[in-house]
């Protein structure tokens, strides 16, 4: 393991505890403060997704993990925020808050290190998880708008169907050879 | 990465999207952003039932058309309401913001919105009360949390009231029991005052008021949807079953949420129904199904306190008229808070009726000595507890089971353990949810009191979330796959909630599981559950 990684995993906790606490301060003052102080994770979904989805994602970026490792836990995130009142880049920009903290948290033991091509690696990894999380927000926001489409057109077949103006495929019998009458 | 890195600071700047300024919340507007209201209501429906100002507007025009005088019109709804309730003026009062409640509503959770902790929504309107009531409010405005109504404030109210499913979990946590709910009710009749209802909610009214459910089917197709599931259950279980409508002389009258003959999965349940009345026939059960009382269900309760009063008065005025001496009611949420907390002292008293006695186990219900009205889930619950009932419970061993608390039946009647007495006796595994999410500190379904449109579907998942996520816990622990609940509302709004946080979770009433486990004489071997799906052990048949 190379200077880098090591000093990603000497900072971990605090790296984490920042990237956790700029991220929650994306939403108003007043809920903030209750989503950073409530432990209980039944009470407090958004603070709970938020502080497990960004340790354990950080934790496989500091291993060198699979980037794609990280995608349910940057769903847990932006799930959330892909309904609530965050523009498209405002829902996943918390991602690359993680390059300024990394930098930061480990500069002053980091500065013999400048050349080192593992900054690269971060940097591209990094990139590669927002990239995943435009993946995962553009899903989210698909779904709410396909489940929008699935009850009009649920309505709409289904008012047909009672006013007896259709008759389904399943509904019908069949012939002899397996064709519908 | 170098130092030309942005600092962390600049980035938060860049990706914060709606923090709250330093200034006050009342210097702050509300913004009224798509995917978190309703549609208006239209002039037709207000029209039909003599609600005032009925017009065509839209949330996110800058002009409301609002009446002339509308100012004048919400000061003397409001010193109306003020004389006539007293819980509003001691809500008004009493409240010392001291924010146990802040951090207990599902939509401030879920949405991080502060004005939707449930003392700031109840400060919209207590900050215009002030104003103009309290010799403080008018000498030292602001500086005592007063302010004097303008248009913008009104958009607010509008806003934010309709992001109040009128659950009263806060009620739970206020030391005083300041019950927000009854302030967003009536917030809510004083914007009808000014025709400011939502469609969802005038719609179904005005439906409820012309042909006595929520969709304006008429009679003869409510018969036909009843008809459908009798060839259903004659499918799936060989038995036809015979419901009666509009009987004289039935002893009870059956009152059901229409949701349930109408929209899965709550038709399911109501094969439930049918399958449970048809099997207790043979043993003495008389009951009729009403096309007039066709609607437990009252978004009167959504509008204004005569409209439902209105709506609810058809319920004894059927049993009236059909002489039946009690009624039993069906799954439904909102309609159990009218029934047990309003409807006796509304519509009633019920002379003409008798305390409930179940013709099947002589149990007398006292607690309905008042309303004559008993839950489906006691009813059941009392006939396993005397072992009337013969039950395959394997027919649901591949259903890992939760239950929902419905907010008004846990709430507004203390309905926790029967419902969960009639699960745990129809199918072996069961799992509750944490403890601080169920009973009386229930999450809401997201979508109540009338907040069950498509176009709100961002508000809804977001209110929903704490609900979701401890059926999540339940799903990822124990495999659980079933929500169960015994409202029409999370029947039609749980479903799509579940599909978009925790896949794999599908929802049922309690008495579709009933209608599973329940071995009706002469059956044949069933294939396949209500919903068409086979039964555990019949995969490859």
């Amino acid at each position: 393991m190379s200077a880098l990684w090591g000093l990603l995993k000497k900072n971990r906790d605090s790296i984490v505890a920042i990237w956790r606490e700029a991220t929650l301060d994306t939403y108003p003052t007043d809920a903030s403060n209750f989503l950073k102080k409530s432990k209980d994770p039944f009470h407090n979904p958004v603070g709970k997704r938020i502080t497990q989805g960004l340790a354990e994602a950080f934790d496989i970026l500091a291993d060198q993990g699979e980037t794609a490792r990280v995608t349910p836990f940057l769903d847990d995130v932006i799930r959330m925020r892909a309904v609530q009142d965050f523009s498209p880049s405002q829902a996943i920009g918390f991602i690359f808050l993680l390059k300024g903290i990394i930098w930061e948290q480990i500069k002053k033991d980091a500065e013999k290190l400048a050349d080192s091509p593992d900054w690269r690696e971060l940097d591209a990894k990094i990139d590669g998880m927002a990239l995943l999380g435009m993946d995962i927000y553009n899903t989210c926001k698909e779904k709410i708008y396909s489940m929008r489409v699935h009850e009009v057109k649920n309505q709409c077949y289904n008012a047909l169907k009672k006013s007896n103006l259709i008759v389904a495929i399943e509904d019908m019998p069949d012939d002899q050879d397996g064709s519908l009458q | 990465m170098s130092d030309e890195v942005p600092k962390t600071q600049d980035l938060i700047k860049s990706i914060i999207a709606n923090k709250t300024p330093v200034a006050s919340w009342m210097d702050t507007p509300a913004v009224i952003r798509p995917g978190m209201y309703c549609y208006s209501a239209k002039a037709k429906p207000l029209n039909i039932v003599g609600m005032p100002h009925g017009r065509e507007w839209t949330p996110d025009a800058d002009d409301w058309s609002l009446p002339e005088n509308w100012m004048e019109i919400l000061s003397e709804g409001l010193r109306d309401r003020l004389d006539r309730f007293r819980s509003l003026k001691v809500f008004m009062d009493i409240c010392v913001r001291c924010g146990a409640c802040a951090d207990k509503c599902h939509y401030f959770i879920g949405t991080g919105d502060p004005k939707n902790m449930p003392v700031l929504r109840a400060e919209l309107l207590r900050s215009v009360y002030r104003k103009e009531y309290t010799v403080a409010g008018k000498i030292l405005g602001k500086l005592v949390g007063a302010r004097p109504m303008t248009a913008e404030v009104l958009k607010e109210w509008w806003y934010y009231l309709f992001q109040c499913s009128e659950c009263r979990r806060c009620s739970v946590f206020c030391p005083y029991g300041i019950d927000t709910a009854e302030i967003t009710i009536l917030g809510r009749e004083l914007l009808n005052l000014l025709g400011l209802n939502i469609d969802w909610i005038a719609t179904p009214v005005s439906n409820c008021y012309r042909t006595g459910n929520h969709l304006g089917i008429q009679p003869h197709a409510f018969k036909d949807m009843i008809e459908f599931f009798v060839d259903d259950i004659e499918e799936i279980t060989g038995v036809r079953v015979n419901p009666s409508f509009n009987r004289k002389g039935a002893e009870i009258l059956f009152i059901t949420p229409s949701g349930d003959v109408f929209a899965d999965p709550g038709t399911y349940t109501a094969m439930g129904y049918l399958i449970l009345f048809h099997y207790l026939e043979s043993m003495g059960l008389d009951i009729t199904w009403s096309t007039y009382a066709s609607e437990g269900g009252n978004f009167g309760l959504f509008t204004s306190h005569e409209m439902m009063k209105r709506l609810n008065a058809k319920m004894y005025a059927e049993a009236k008229r059909l002489g039946v001496k009690w009624i039993l009611g069906g799954e439904c949420g909102h309609m159990w808070r009218v029934i047990q907390q309003y409807m006796g002292t509304m519509n009633g008293p019920a002379d003409f009726l008798e305390t409930p006695v179940s013709p099947l186990t002589g149990t007398k219900f006292q607690n309905a000595a008042s309303t004559k009205m008993v839950h489906i889930t006691e009813f059941t619950a009392d006939l396993i507890k005397h072992n009337k009932l013969k039950m395959d419970t394997s027919r649901n061993d591949n259903l890992k089971v939760t239950f929902h608390d419905s907010c008004n039946p846990a709430r507004a009647m203390g309905l926790f353990e029967e419902p969960r007495y009639v699960i745990k006796n129809v199918c072996k595994n069961f799992y509750e949810m944490p403890e601080s999410t169920i009973k009386e500190q229930t999450f809401c379904c997201g979508s109540g009191s009338g907040l069950n449109a498509g176009e709100n579907l961002e508000l809804r998942m977001r209110g929903g979330l704490p609900r979701a996520n401890a059926v999540k816990y339940v799903h990822e622990k124990h495999g659980v796959n079933m929500l169960a609940t015994i409202c029409a509302i999370d029947r039609a709004a749980l479903p799509p909630l579940m599909d978009y946080w925790v896949p794999g979770v599908s929802v049922t009433g309690v008495h579709e599981l009933v209608g599973n486990a329940l071995i009706l004489p002469g059956e044949k071997q069933r294939e396949t559950d209500l919903r068409g799906e086979p039964l555990p052990g019949m995969e490859d048949e």
